[in-house]
């Protein structure tokens, strides 16, 4: 069984999902690739845009989502962020 | 009642380097724990952040009066008059105390994920009130600070038995250390030595939170 995951590693998963689609990804990409509810993921996204991590645009498609440089920062020092927040008791 | 808090002399001078290195340890961890929140958002690190800056603060402000006093004490630099003195000894504790019982509440607040707000500024305006209002800060900010400190560890202590997560071993010893360090202190007017156990004690649980931090820079 998987263990439950927390809010860092549950960003993390989003953003790489968004990396991983050369930066730019639908949300139905998105639900289907993190594993979240629907809710969730709407919740989630939203305090991604409103923290600055991705960026969210209309196109004539639909709504698409991509990284910005704070969220390639975030990838980048992930590790020293979890190791930082499990060694201090912060996660 | 007023106790008398008495430091052996020899001690003098080694109470400045605890001070000294307590306050880089407590700056350097809430530097890194805003780094931290910088990056990721998470609001945990940033109460940490502030918690162990409070706790700086307290240092520092520790360190210049035991500086001050043993200057005045060498006659190295300027003489204070015993008013000045007492003047100044009144408000080094208060806001040494304050910022002290501050941090730690802080840290509890976060820790124990305590909702509501009103909780956390009813206990800093309670403690800060009974610092003003009553006679024995140092007494005071003992007890204060292993109230919390007991909360605190009692925390990590139960996280990391019921996690084992070989991690958080040295943060849970860290608290468990400065709690029985307080204790002595608590004491340490009745018995001179306790203050030297209690300051030692304190100094060795800092040493466990460096150690924690440079494990973490280091992967």
């Amino acid at each position: 069984m998987n263990k439950k995951r927390d809010r860092l590693q549950i960003i993390h998963d989003i953003l790489s999902n968004i990396k991983n689609k050369n930066g730019r990804i639908k949300p139905t990409h998105i639900l289907y690739k993190s594993n979240l509810s629907y809710q969730m993921m709407e919740e989630y996204l939203k305090e991604l845009i409103e923290k600055g991590f991705i960026n969210e645009e209309e196109t004539k498609t639909g709504k698409t989502y991509s990284i910005n440089s704070k969220g390639q920062e975030y990838l980048e020092k992930y590790s020293l962020i979890i190791n930082f927040t499990s060694s201090f008791g912060l996660n | 009642m007023m106790r008398e808090y008495l430091i052996p002399g020899w001690f003098f001078g080694y109470d400045i380097l605890f001070a000294l290195a307590l306050l880089i340890i407590t700056l350097a961890v809430s530097l890194y724990s805003f780094k931290i929140y910088r990056l990721s958002n998470q609001k945990e690190s940033k109460f940490f952040g502030i918690a162990f800056l409070l706790l700086s603060i307290s240092h520092f402000v520790e360190l210049i009066f035991s500086f001050a006093i043993l200057s005045d004490l060498t006659n190295a630099f300027t003489v204070l008059e015993i008013q000045e003195l007492i003047t100044f000894n009144f408000m080094s504790v208060l806001i040494h105390a304050i910022f002290s019982i501050f941090g730690l509440a802080t840290l509890a607040y976060m820790l124990l994920k305590i909702k509501d707000k009103k909780i956390y500024f009813g206990l800093l305006i309670a403690s800060l009130l009974t610092l003003i209002l009553f006679g024995d800060r140092i007494y005071l900010l003992y007890i204060f600070s292993s109230l919390f400190l007991a909360f605190i560890a009692l925390y990590y202590a139960v996280d990391y038995f019921k996690k084992r997560e070989r991690k958080t071993l040295f943060i849970t010893l860290a608290f468990l250390f400065l709690l029985i360090s307080n204790i002595f202190l608590i004491f340490s007017g009745s018995n001179p030595n306790y203050y030297v156990v209690g300051n030692s004690l304190e100094f060795i649980a800092y040493s466990f939170v460096l150690i924690n931090l440079i494990k973490v820079l280091k992967k």
